[in-house]
């Protein structure tokens, strides 16, 4: 190559990059003013209700995004850099599936693209910390425009899941205030915000094309069905977990003609395997993920969190949760027995209740002891976790009227887990003090000796109570699937 | 509303959709040519110098250094060996990224286009390659910040013993020899049963020790007090990143030099965070500080490999650090000293690395 060849121009001038950011928020205009159409349609109650509520709900996620972000944005950054780099989806090692990685390299593609190459800073105390405290406080920050776009998405998620979930109350009640509470009680939920505008975790994404999935099967759209199912899984794995409830479902639409039910299972479980295979098949990347799912970074993790291990996270308990870690094989073939006869019960009593709509009684049922088994097998729930169930629980209040203690003591205590287990509670918003002159770096380090003794015990007041009220939930919960199961039989 | 085919509008948006994101995977994982690092070398030598030039090519902003290296002829091919044992204890480690290290080393390697032969060792496997004689081009990576008790006893230090018969070993974690470990028997604060200082010292002379011969009871968990952010001629050569330190693992520069040591970290005063300290034939590479960032981990300790420090068989001349300007492309013509004091055979390598955070790039060419 010559010398001088191929040489780049000057970075984009702001102007330039204010036009591009200007063309992109006119996309999401026209997107957005198409989805209030479908969504409204002529409701004034319903309009000026969410309206008001939608502006609350961005503007608190707006002024959040950011300066705020700990551990797990940095490992997304990390990733993003490595990328940016020129490394492939696996080259930072993260453990998700791969439309995940796909996403952060191209969140890190556009930060580069802004003129953004370098996406992560660090300072001495902050690395000093790190170096004292390992892994529970990260020595490396992203930087603002990183987070600015890494949540940007998740928060638009954030808006199509409460919209959704709107659309399904009206669906089901006709009713304008009813349709409201959904939106609101999604929108404002203090876990949902800290979800998506301050951890920068993408649950959120798998969760909406979950229920896009359940609410595209009801409209019939089995092909946009499958690839919201097939997007989903690609992203978490858990939506695929769905999948015996979405192929009841569609028996239950279809009826028991072969034709007609051969047809409904080709479009839906087709264009699921397509739009998996979109992400996994590229060269080395399926190969790759299966090796560091299964032998990577959650070697070793403990017992804690909101699933049914949650337990073991008591101080007290470190002996039995030390063994039980050792032994974790063991564990897994008992717990999976266990798992996988509570989920066929589920579904057997699905079967029984004949339900046809996907957000009936019995399958919002269904649907939440389908994720909360699987983690009977995941020793870690972290709180992002708990939003997997939230939809299930949320619906349950509004069109059941039913769970409601549950669906906000589970918000509640899991943000504030979040927001005062970790071990200091300023963790979330050391960015202040890296990239503005708000405030030292000590102000937000200093309180981490303090609360790094009570961390144990904060962790267990707050996951333990939830995770009993959970289970009794379940067990309540198969209570009722059976007996509808009974009734329509 | 249905389309001729039978199928509707929405639908064909989604296939055309799929098809966009396959071919954007495609070219976000296959960058541009301009986005990519390229490095152009070629060398001369003469009697007393060598003539290096270069074209360096990236995206611009991007920090990368050359370093212009003395690289002894027949050095081995570096084999890795690797202790892991799930349940055995660690310390200033957290276990998933002692179990995770070995991925990170082949994932780095992989990216650079060679492949890096790791084998695992658990304990009992550690303590019979231990007493086998060390193998040129081995390179033992002990990253738990505990040596186990098959190793580390009252009456044995297979390790030592291991070295100074001509092994290279690398450390990371807390202070060597401090704490020895069984397996599902965690190491805690300082137990009668632990070597603690007494062990330490064994491999690491007073003199080495920034806290000289009566270190401190090592606290649990571990003291950190000062970040090492000042570059030494290697780390800015190579591109070694690690600032961790423990205060008590800190070392002496001028007893490294006075040992024929290397001094391979950054600097804090008159110490370093990371060292080669001969021990007899052999060596330990003592990186004096936590396991954490794993993945930069990763990277330096590959750098430092690549570049002959850890097996001492490469020797640092000179280096040039640049970022690269709004156009991206750099020429470097540089004529590099060969000093008589080279007295091994051996040849002229470019070492060119990025240094910034987490970046892999990393080409080297020998003339």
């Amino acid at each position: 190559m010559k010398e001088g060849a191929e040489v780049r121009g000057p970075p984009r001038s702001a102007k330039a990059r204010a036009a591009v950011i200007v063309q992109v928020l006119a996309v999401l205009d026209l997107f957005g003013k198409w989805c209030w159409c479908r969504l409204v349609g002529g409701s004034p109650t319903l309009k000026g209700g969410l309206l008001r509520i939608a502006l609350v709900g961005l503007a608190i996620r707006l002024v959040l995004m950011p300066y705020t972000g700990e551990a797990d944005l940095t490992t997304f950054g990390q990733a993003s850099q490595s990328m940016l780099y020129g490394g492939g989806p696996y080259s930072f090692l993260l453990v998700y599936p791969p439309a995940w990685e796909y996403y952060l390299g191209g969140v890190g593609w556009t930060a580069g693209a802004l003129g953004t190459t370098h996406l992560l800073a660090t300072s001495g105390p902050l690395l000093i910390y790190n170096g004292r405290y390992g892994y529970a406080q990260p020595a490396y920050l992203v930087v603002p425009l990183y987070a600015s776009l890494e949540k940007l998405p998740l928060i638009v998620a954030d808006l199509l899941t409460g919209a959704l979930l709107c659309m399904v109350v009206h669906r089901q009640t006709g009713d304008a205030q009813r349709s409201l509470v959904a939106f609101a009680l999604w929108f404002l939920n203090p876990l949902v915000i800290v979800d998506s505008a301050i951890h920068g975790a993408f649950d959120i994404l798998p969760v909406l094309l979950m229920l896009c999935s359940l609410f595209l099967l009801d409209l019939r759209r089995n092909v946009l069905a499958g690839v919201a199912l097939g997007l989903g899984t690609s992203l978490k794995v858990f939506p695929i977990l769905l999948l015996p409830l979405l192929i009841l479902l569609l028996y239950r639409q279809v009826g028991s003609r072969l034709r007609h039910l051969g047809r409904a299972l080709f479009t839906f479980v087709g264009s699921a395997m397509v739009t998996g295979a979109v992400f996994f098949l590229p060269s080395g990347v399926l190969s790759d993920y299966l090796l560091y799912s299964t032998t990577g970074a959650s070697a070793g993790e403990g017992f804690w969190g909101f699933g049914v291990w949650s337990w073991l996270s008591v101080p007290a308990l470190n002996s039995p949760g030390r063994w039980l870690t050792l032994h974790t094989t063991e564990v897994l073939v008992a717990t999976a027995v266990l798992a996988a006869l509570l989920l066929l019960s589920a579904w057997v009593w699905v079967w029984r209740s004949q339900a046809k709509l996907a957000f009936s009684p019995p399958m919002l049922w269904a649907g939440f002891a389908t994720i909360y088994g699987s983690w009977l097998l995941n020793p870690a729930v972290h709180p992002q976790y708990v939003e997997w169930i939230l939809p299930f629980l949320l619906l349950q209040v509004v069109l059941l009227r039913e769970g409601r203690w549950l669906y906000w003591s589970a918000s509640v205590l899991a943000t504030v887990f979040y927001l005062f287990t970790l071990g200091n509670p300023l963790l979330f918003f050391e960015p202040l003090a890296l990239f503005t002159s708000l405030a030292p770096m000590s102000f937000f380090l200093a309180p981490f000796p303090l609360f790094e003794p009570l961390s144990p015990w904060f962790n267990a007041l707050t996951t333990v109570p939830v995770s009993i009220a959970l289970f009794v939930s379940l067990y309540r919960q198969l209570g009722k699937l059976r007996a509808a199961g009974r009734v329509a039989s | 509303m249905k389309g001729s085919l039978g199928t509707r509008p929405v639908e064909v948006a989604v296939v055309l959709l799929m098809v966009g994101l396959l071919l954007s995977e495609a070219w976000l994982f296959h960058p541009p040519e301009n986005s990519a690092i390229s490095v152009s070398t070629t060398v001369s030598t003469t009697g007393t110098a060598a003539f290096v030039n270069s074209t360096l090519h990236g995206r611009p902003g991007t920090h990368l250094s050359q370093a212009y290296l003395w690289e002894r002829t027949g050095a081995a091919p570096v084999r890795i060996t690797y202790y892991y044992e799930s349940g055995y204890p660690v310390s200033h480690v957290d276990v998933t990224d002692w179990y995770g290290l070995p991925q990170h080393l082949e994932s780095v390697a992989s990216f650079r286009g060679s492949s890096l032969p790791i084998s695992a060792v658990n304990a009992t496997g550690l303590a019979a390659f231990l007493r086998q004689t060390p193998a040129p081009g081995q390179v033992l990576v002990l990253a738990s910040g505990v040596l186990p008790y098959t190793v580390l006893g009252p009456s044995q230090n297979l390790l030592l013993t291991w070295m100074k018969e001509g092994g290279t070993a690398v450390w990371v974690g807390g202070a060597i020899g401090y704490f020895a470990g069984e397996g599902d028997a965690p190491a805690s604060c300082p137990q009668p049963s632990n070597p603690a200082t007494g062990g330490t010292l064994q491999f690491l002379n007073a003199s080495l020790l920034a806290v000289g011969g009566s270190p401190p009871v090592m606290p649990c968990p571990g003291e950190m007090d000062a970040a090492f952010l000042n570059a030494s001629a290697v780390s800015q050569a190579v591109g070694v990143n690690y600032p961790y330190s423990l205060s008590m693992d800190d070392l002496n520069v001028g007893a490294i030099d006075a040992e024929n040591g290397t001094v391979l970290g950054n600097l804090r005063g008159g110490q370093t965070n990371v060292a080669r300290v001969p021990e007899g034939a052999g060596q330990l590479v003592y990186f004096g500080g936590p396991l954490v960032e794993v993945t930069q981990f990763a990277i330096d300790l590959l750098n430092l490999l690549t570049a002959g420090m850890v097996t001492d068989t490469g020797t640092l001349l000179s280096s040039v650090s640049l970022d690269l300007p709004s156009s991206g492309t750099v020429a470097l013509q540089e004529r590099v000293p060969l000093p008589a004091s080279l007295s091994a055979p051996g040849h002229l390598c470019v070492l060119s690395t990025q240094t910034d955070y987490l970046a892999e790039f990393e080409q080297l060419q020998c003339g």
